[in-house]
């Protein structure tokens, strides 16, 4: 059985929100590891997943989807940085909507803009994966190549996981 | 610099008392002098954002009226002035754009110079100015101030004058004069009329066997904001509104599917194999000209892309997705308009909405992290608040001020296509990105200080206190630094341009160096030189300078300091002038970054300190060559050869100790160097006494330290910090 290094969560109101207003929902990744672990955020393009880490969100009702990021508009993402990389230490975790210290870590559109229209149960799941097929699948279309060595060798040591989580929101 | 490399300084056109009186006095002999305005070709006037105006009651000044930045006409039958224009000469050509009425007036001029020779010409730098001063007469507007440009200008202040006259007539000639700070004139250049556009495009637009390139969106077909017009809205009026025009050229070429392959989509790289064997005007070169192809689908399934991001000459074609924007319907006509001017808007060099913080240098971001920019640069399901409805619902067909700004009057090279690399000089600075907040509830405090003037040449340093106000302690990271990234600083010069200073080098933060302010502790202090960077000189005019710093917490609050305003003397003397002169060249900037360096690649910036401690010795500002010089002499200096030997250059104690006790002898009143450095060099001089073998002497220094602050007044905190400090450093002398 592999080790389980990261943990992802969603987390959501327990009390339900109304027709129409967003959901404030909050995204956690802990290091259940006994290591410290190199982690990036949610950067340009990982929501679309036109670049790694994916953090692909995604909203159901009914078993259908309601929400999800559209096909990719064009790939011209920002470049990855040094700054853009957390190390998270055993036990600790942090929220990958909110940049710290410098990185630019992005809110989930989908997330942020969804405003349900009918009452009822919804579903926002998260997949989060650093499965890159390459490292390359890391950097940015422009402004990359001052970091990219070091980007690139940090990039490799962030752990390969696909994680997904989902949780579960009343709407009246 | 001698007059052939300085448009500043001519030869622009025979600079002669006769000619000023015309330029000044006279200004409707100016359109005599050269030529005869060129009449707008027939349909420019249908498009133009400019001459768009209707006729109105014309209303005439008696008096001269002045306006600081953005003027408006008054509306009237007399034309409007904003537009091209461009001299004639035989040894540099100006092509000016003056942009102070007419549709979204962005109160600027700016113009790019092209050095001719023989047949041929080619491109010299660039200018802007940000914050001109205009004066609308009833017979001509005159327009000045002092720009930015590309080369080291020598005479930086500028004059424009343009005759104001009917709609009926032709367009007249520019003046335009350079001035020196002192206010001598220099070159003057006459420009005829070119168009009542800023810039002119070469557009061409192939498309794949199959596809079916857009036309027009009609404004009415879905609900639209207020105060956006009916109109048939096309891509050229979209860049046309911004007062960009393109122009159709060629035929358009039907490319056929065979070119994405055998899978029949397109890569990256068959796009760009497509541009050139179809781009009819395709030459690998910085030009006014772009390429958009209408393909089918994307490999990896894009809407749009500007694939030409590699390579020497970047942006010279883009291209969309029939298969993934295709429909009739007015929401994808009206998505097929938004994708096609995006792309293209990325061969002007224009970054997405919420990027622009990661431009080559750094621009602001709009609302909510940019993605609250009414933009044809944002996505629409991005925007905040309210994705793409609440886009569509608020968006006014058009690009932002700084992205009309930097498509007007961005350096000829950060907007030509083939020019400079995507992301690079993509935009400059808004001071609004170190805007006070709204609510801060970070409970820290960041305060910028520096002394109130600086005299010209002399290194700029500030100092940086963060200090908590939360009793109960506040944990930081203490990099105070702007090289550690973590914190920026804002420069606002003369000109009215705002920079971010951007550091020599980055350092990459790796270590969590946080510290816990408290109320026995309650600020953390750093001192950092910030007058040159990789823009070069930052404070290299005379006049008032406004800086801003911006904190980046552990927490992610955004911590701004208040503005902090200081001021660059002109010099007051013949040795005041050629001390600056001596301190403003790129090694010397650099070797104030480093505090020196024995690098072959600096060699002139040493011997300008070298000819400052040997020609000015008593001139103020000799110790920061003192400074420089006497801190690089403590260290031991490896030296890699081109032959890849190491060679060391040891420690020179005795100059080190003789260089910055003059330092510190200057420092210790009100006057020299500041606290913080003064401390740093206070410490240094003992290790150099220390390494000269004297330890006696290197303890008394320390000593001498803690007295010379005692003594500055310095609060009992700070003197309770330098004490410790001197005692660390007494054992670590001890252990040597």
């Amino acid at each position: 059985m592999s080790e389980v290094i990261l943990v992802l969560s969603l987390l959501v109101p327990d009390a339900p929100i109304p027709v129409g207003a967003p959901a404030p929902v909050a995204v956690d990744i802990r290091n259940v590891s006994e290591r410290p672990v190199w982690v990036v955020g949610v950067v340009d393009g990982s929501e679309e997943a036109i670049r790694y880490p994916h953090y692909r969100p995604q909203i159901s009702r009914d078993g259908e989807v309601v929400a999800e990021p559209p096909p990719p508009e064009d790939p011209l993402v920002s470049p990855l940085r040094c700054v853009d990389f957390r190390l998270l230490n055993p036990g600790e975790s942090f929220d990958p909507t909110r940049g710290e210290q410098g990185s630019a870590y992005q809110a989930l559109s989908t997330f942020v803009n969804f405003r349900p229209a009918v009452p009822g149960v919804y579903t926002y799941s998260l997949t989060f994966s650093t499965e890159s097929a390459s490292l390359e699948q890391w950097l940015g279309r422009f402004n990359q190549d001052a970091d990219r060595e070091a980007v690139l060798e940090r990039a490799a040591q962030v752990p390969r996981v696909t994680l997904t989580a989902s949780a579960s929101i009343k709407v009246r | 610099m001698s007059n052939a490399d300085d448009p500043t300084q001519g030869p622009g056109a025979i600079i002669s008392p006769e000619s000023l009186a015309i330029a000044e006095n006279t200004p409707a002999e100016v359109g005599s002098l050269e030529g005869r305005a060129s009449e707008p070709e027939a349909g420019e006037q249908a498009e133009s954002p400019l001459e768009a105006g209707e006729l109105r009651i014309v209303r005439t000044y008696a008096q001269p009226i002045t306006q600081v930045g953005r003027y408006v006409s008054p509306t009237s039958f007399l034309r409007r002035v904003s537009g091209r224009y461009r001299s004639t000469g035989s040894t540099y050509q100006l092509e000016l754009r003056v942009d102070v009425d007419g549709a979204r007036p962005m109160g600027r001029v700016s113009g790019d110079f092209f050095s001719v020779s023989g047949g041929t010409s080619s491109y010299f730098g660039s200018f802007a100015v940000d914050s001109p001063t205009v004066q609308v007469a009833s017979n001509q507007v005159t327009i000045e101030g002092i720009g930015d440009y590309t080369w080291s200008a020598s005479a930086p202040r500028v004059k424009v004058t343009i005759p104001r006259t009917s709609i009926f007539v032709a367009a007249p000639a520019a003046t335009f004069q350079f001035f020196t700070f002192s206010g001598s004139p220099r070159a003057i250049y006459t420009c005829p009329f070119l168009s009542s556009f800023f810039r002119t495009v070469q557009w061409e637009q192939d498309s794949v066997a199959g596809t079916v390139p857009f036309v027009s969106y009609n404004t009415a077909s879905l609900p639209r904001p207020f105060g956006v017009a009916v109109r048939d809205l096309t891509v050229s009026q979209a860049f046309a509104d911004a007062g960009i025009e393109m122009q159709t050229t060629g035929g358009v070429n039907v490319v056929n599917t065979s070119a994405a392959g055998s899978d029949a989509k397109w890569s990256d790289s068959e796009l760009h194999a497509a541009m050139v064997a179809n781009f009819s005007l395709f030459a690998d070169v910085p030009q006014w000209k772009v390429y958009l192809l209408v393909a089918t689908i994307h490999a990896e399934g894009y809407r749009g892309i500007m694939f030409d991001y590699s390579g020497t000459y970047q942006r010279q074609g883009c291209a969309v997705f029939y298969d993934s924007i295709k429909g009739t319907a007015p929401y994808d006509q009206r998505a097929q308009l938004r994708t096609y001017v995006h792309e293209l808007g990325h061969a002007f060099n224009l970054l997405h909405s919420w990027q622009k913080n990661l431009a080559s240098p750094p621009a602001p971001l709009g609302p909510n992290g940019g993605y609250g920019d009414l933009s044809w640069m944002n996505y629409d399901w991005r925007y905040q608040p309210g994705g793409a409805s609440g886009y569509w619902a608020a968006f006014p067909f058009q690009f932002t001020d700084n992205e009309v700004i930097h498509l007007r009057h961005g350096f000829y090279r950060n907007v030509i296509f083939g020019g400079e690399p995507f992301g690079a000089g993509a935009a400059e600075i808004d001071p609004e990105l170190f805007a006070d907040r709204i609510e801060d509830n970070s409970r820290l405090m960041l305060e910028l200080r520096a002394k109130p003037a600086f005299e010209l040449g002399e290194p700029v340093v500030v100092e940086l206190k963060l200090s908590t106000t939360d009793l109960r302690g506040k944990r930081i990271h203490a990099r105070l630094h702007p090289k550690d990234t973590l914190v920026s600083v804002a420069i606002r010069q003369p000109s009215g341009r705002t920079l971010l200073y951007r550091p020599l080098m980055d350092h990459c933060v790796d270590e969590d160096e946080s510290v816990l302010l408290t109320a026995d502790d309650p600020a953390a202090y750093e001192s950092a030189y910030i007058g040159y960077g990789k823009d070069g000189f930052y404070f290299d005019q005379p006049g008032i300078y406004q800086l801003r710093a911006m904190y980046a917490a552990p927490d992610g609050s955004r911590v701004v300091s208040k503005a902090l305003r200081l001021r660059v003397r002109s010099p007051h003397s013949a040795a005041d002038e050629d001390v600056a002169e001596l301190f403003l060249g790129p090694e010397q900037g650099q070797l104030f970054c480093l505090l020196g360096s024995d690098a072959d690649a600096l060699k002139a910036g040493n011997e300008a300190f070298d000819l400052v401690l040997d020609k000015y010795a008593k001139h103020p500002l000799a110790i920061y060559a003192n400074l420089v010089v006497g801190m690089n002499a403590e260290r031991d200096f490896k030296n890699l050869g081109a032959d890849k030997s190491l060679s060391v250059r040891p420690a020179q104690a005795a100059e080190s100790v003789s260089k910055l006790t003059a330092v510190a002898a200057a420092s210790a009143g009100d006057k020299g160097i500041d606290n913080i450095t003064l401390n740093a060099v206070m410490r240094t001089i003992a290790h150099a006494e220390r390494k000269a073998g004297d330890l006696d002497k290197a303890m008394a220094t320390v000593d001498k330290m803690v007295s010379v602050f005692r003594k500055k007044g310095l609060n009992k905190r700070v003197l309770k910090h330098i004490q410790a400090t001197a005692a660390a450093e007494k054992a670590a002398l001890s252990a040597e």
